[in-house]
This record gives structure tokens, sequence and C-alpha cells, in this order.
């Protein structure tokens, strides 16, 4: 079947290959975009340097390359790696939102100049730290992204031995046996609130998760939401109700034998122990490894999932997407186990809608 | 010469091959531990290690042979896959990521240089469909 390209934004059709490679090598991974190429038939290369100049070859795949990464960071604004929370909207209050967004300004700031390529690194450390709304976008259902920029950080860490260390530093700091240092690596952050206006649903999505420690993580989908009702009104005092509750649906999508592939499940047993199962063959579901089906069978199928990982491929149009439910094991424990949000990762926008709309069909209301 | 059809033909194949060497008895081992285990996933390369030590047959070189010829045309009874090993998390990759790591330092992960990154490769045998075929074979 023929896939319809998506729409790309003459913004980014007039950027540079250098700067789209190294925009995307920001803020992408490798293994989603390779698994991408791969699926386009396209020349995968080593690494990022190699992408980079297969991508300025002067001829007919060079120039689908060209087009293929436009679409890929297009899409990466809203998609790649994300930690998600769901809420449901009353359809009222969606069409109020709607016709709010549709007169939205958009605010000037310093992300505006370069977006939708990041800003450079070093002027990153003085940018805002605040989600700061950069775009809407709507797609051909009628969906509204909400694209907000903001300036985060991760501490890069180095160890060096005491033979590794100048004499200077050796006698700035005598007595020491190693020094440990931390050094701050900006990145830009593309968190994105998204109106599902057909579905009724709300989702707040924060961009590469695995960047921010758990504290952050926590904060953050307030900080874009807030940041989201300073232009939609009808979002302020959104804040109060609870996202949606997914820990029930581990264990479901764990049961539903279809549901995907488990790559990943982490459960206790009725007969005192906790166990973490990981597959490191892509093409196998955990569900059906011998050892795991063996220890199934031999406790009664009785155990008790607090996380787990699915990957689904998905046709019409073609991709792919994990999806990541990672409970606590104290939850276990409690009358009401909560879980109020999800990682996903998928490239494709329409993927990352699919796995959130199978996710949803096993969420109990 | 034609190709074995059971298990006692792929020994003996073997057998005629390497006559008179320790590959013999290093290479049957492996066989009829591959006739076990037809449908594991995932076989590291200590396992033929520990395979020919359990037999007493303390020959590295001997090992490395047969697990090299095992796996290459002539009888085929072992497919050969890598694996990207971190922190506890273990990664199928394919065989062009392997090499863009050994080649280039390039982490198959990241895409991007990693001079650390041959120390984190590593090789794992699964039966091939031949010796699904071979070895399950009644004789």
């Amino acid at each position: 079947m023929t896939q319809v390209p998506p729409m790309v934004s003459s913004s980014i059709s007039t950027i540079s290959v250098d700067e789209l490679v190294s925009a995307l090598e920001l803020r992408t991974s490798w293994t989603l975009i390779r698994k991408a190429l791969k699926l386009q038939k396209l020349p995968v290369g080593i690494g990022w340097k190699d992408l980079k100049g297969h991508a300025a070859e002067n001829n007919a795949v060079g120039a689908k390359l060209r087009v293929f990464l436009q679409q890929y960071f297009e899409e990466s604004i809203i998609t790649g790696e994300r930690f998600v929370q769901l809420y449901s909207v009353e359809k009222d209050l969606v069409s109020s939102i709607v016709a709010t967004a549709n007169t939205v300004t958009m605010p000037t700031s310093g992300f505006s100049k370069k977006y939708p390529l990041p800003l450079d690194v070093n002027i990153l450390a003085s940018a805002p730290s605040d989600p700061t709304l950069c775009a809407v976008r709507t797609n051909s259902k009628g969906d509204i992204s909400f694209i907000f920029c903001s300036a985060g950080y991760y501490d890069d860490r180095n160890s060096y031995e005491y033979g590794q260390l100048s004499e200077l530093v050796k006698k700035t700091y005598g007595g020491i046996d190693k020094l440990i240092t931390v050094r701050k690596s900006y990145y830009q952050a593309y968190d994105v609130i998204t109106l599902r206006v057909g579905l009724e649903r709300l989702e707040i999505s924060v961009d590469q998760p695995g960047r921010l420690g758990s504290a952050r993580l926590e904060t953050k989908p307030m900080e874009i939401l807030s940041a989201c009702a300073l232009h939609i009104h009808q979002l302020q005092g959104f804040g109060a109700r609870p996202p949606e509750n997914l820990f029930a649906a581990i264990s479901s999508m764990y049961s539903a034998a279809n549901e995907g592939k488990v790559t990943a499940l982490a459960f206790r047993t009725t007969t005192g122990s906790v166990k973490r199962e990981r597959m490191t063959t892509s093409s196998d579901d955990l569900r059906d490894e011998r050892f795991h089906h063996a220890g199934m069978v031999a406790v009664g199928q009785d155990i008790k999932p607090y996380e787990v990982e699915i990957e689904w491929d998905f046709t019409l149009p073609e991709g792919s997407a994990e999806l990541k439910l990672a409970g606590m094991l104290s939850q276990l424990a409690s009358a009401s186990p909560t879980l109020h949000g999800c990682y996903v990762s998928a490239h494709q926008s329409s993927s990352f809608e699919k796995a959130l709309n199978r996710l949803v069909t096993y969420i109990e209301t | 010469m034609k190709s074995p059809q059971n298990k006692n033909e792929a020994v003996q194949v073997l057998t005629t091959l390497w006559a008179g060497r320790p590959e013999v008895d290093v290479g049957c081992a492996i066989i009829e531990y591959l006739s076990s285990n037809l449908d594991a996933r995932h076989i590291p390369f200590s396992q033929f290690f520990r395979i020919a030590l359990e037999r007493k047959l303390d020959e590295r070189d001997a090992v490395l042979n047969i697990v090299n010829y095992l796996s290459g045309a002539q009888l085929h009874l072992l497919a050969k896959g890598f694996e990207y090993i971190e922190d506890d998390r273990a990664t199928e990759i394919d065989s062009l990521q392997a090499k863009a790591a050994y080649d280039a330092n390039i982490n198959p992960l990241t895409g991007q240089f990693d001079d650390a990154v041959k120390k984190k490769i590593f090789v794992y045998f699964i039966p091939s469909e031949v010796a699904k075929q071979v070895l399950g074979s009644a004789a």
C-alpha cells in the first residue's frame, strides 16, 4: 500500500541537511530513526554522521532521504519517547477548548526565532526553563496539539582516578582518591498537550522523560498544563482532576494474549517472590517464553503484575510503538492501586495515538 | 559430500573431516547438546567451553574451531546473533550494528561514537533451521 506522506511545513523544508540531522540527533532516539529508515528501505548508515553524509548526496536517494528526514523531524516534535498522562474531557469542554484554540495568538519568545529547530546549546542555558507555547498544530482528524518548548538539563557525570588528575588539582584537593565531576547538559524539550477531539481525551505528553529525574517528572505535567491554561482559559483549575488511573491495565493487558507483544514484566507471586523478566529477542512474546510459561502453570496463573512493557507493529499506516506501564510494587498492597502515567515510544503520530488507544480500552472507569 | 539428514549422519560428516583431532570430541558433545536444546533462543559462547570442560576436554582452540565450523556453510547447525549489553540490559542488534561497533566504535543504541562500545557487544548462538531439521530427525 502506498503511504500518504504527512505534510511538511514550509519552515522545515528550508532547513539545511546539516541543521536537520543535528536537530534530530539532539532530540530523537537513534534506535527509532534506524527502524523507520529500514521500514522505508532508505540507507540506514552506521550512525548519525553517516546519515548526514547520505542525506547530503546529490542523487535520487539523497533527495528521498531528505524528504523523509523533514517529515520525521516534523513528527518528532509531538512523538518520540514520552511520558503521557491521560484525561477524559466532556464533549462541551472539548468544543469550548477547540473554539479558544482557534483564536490563540502565538507569543514571541526566546524559542520563536529558531523554532521548529532547537536553540544552540550555548544559548539554551539562558533560555526559559518554563514551558513556552511555540505552536498549535491541528491534524487531519481535527485533533489539536499545543507545543511548548523549554530548556532542560541533565547531569553528565564523569569520574577521574587520582592518577588522571593534573598536579594543580591534586594540590588543590589534597588527600582525595577520585574526582567526580557533574556537568549540566542542556537540551530543548518539546512538551505537548494534545486534545483528541473525537475521543474526548486530553493527553499531557512530557518529552524525553529519561532526561528528567523522578522528582522533575512528577511536577512537569502540571507545569505544562499551567502553561497551556495561560492561553486556554478553560484549562484553569483543570489540574485539580486526577489523570486516568492506569494501574488495572497492567494486569489486563498482560492477560490479553493477543494484545501486542509483551517484552518485559515485573510481578509478585503468591509463593513469596518478586520477579522481573525481560525478553532479549525482539521477535518473541514473553507470554510464550518457555521458562515464563512453566512458571505461570506452576502457580496456577496467579501472579500480580505491577509493571509491563508491550510492543505493537501496526498496519495502515505501517508503524510500531512501545508502551511501558511502570507501577510501584508497593501499590499492590494498596486498597486502590494507582498509576497516573505511562511511557510511550513511537516515531509516527499515528502509532503513538494507536498505542494510547489500545491502552484506553483497558482502563477501568 | 551429501548433506546429513539426521544426527548420526551429521556426526559422521564431522568425524570424517576432523579425524584424529580434539575437535571431534568437542564437536560431538556440542551436537549432542544442540539435539537436546533445539528450541534454545540464546546460547552464549561460554556454554560451549562449559560443555567441553564437563567432558574433560580442555581444548580452547578446538572449541573455537568447531564452533566456527558448525556455524559455517557445510553443516550450518549454529546460527549467530549479536547483542549489546549495558547495565544489566541486553538488546538484540543486527550484524551491521555489530560491524559498525567493531569497525568504527559506533554505539548501536545512540548512533554516536563510543570508544568503549566493543566491550558491550557480545555474540551468541541459536540452533539453526538446518539443526532443527537434521538433529530433530530420527536416525
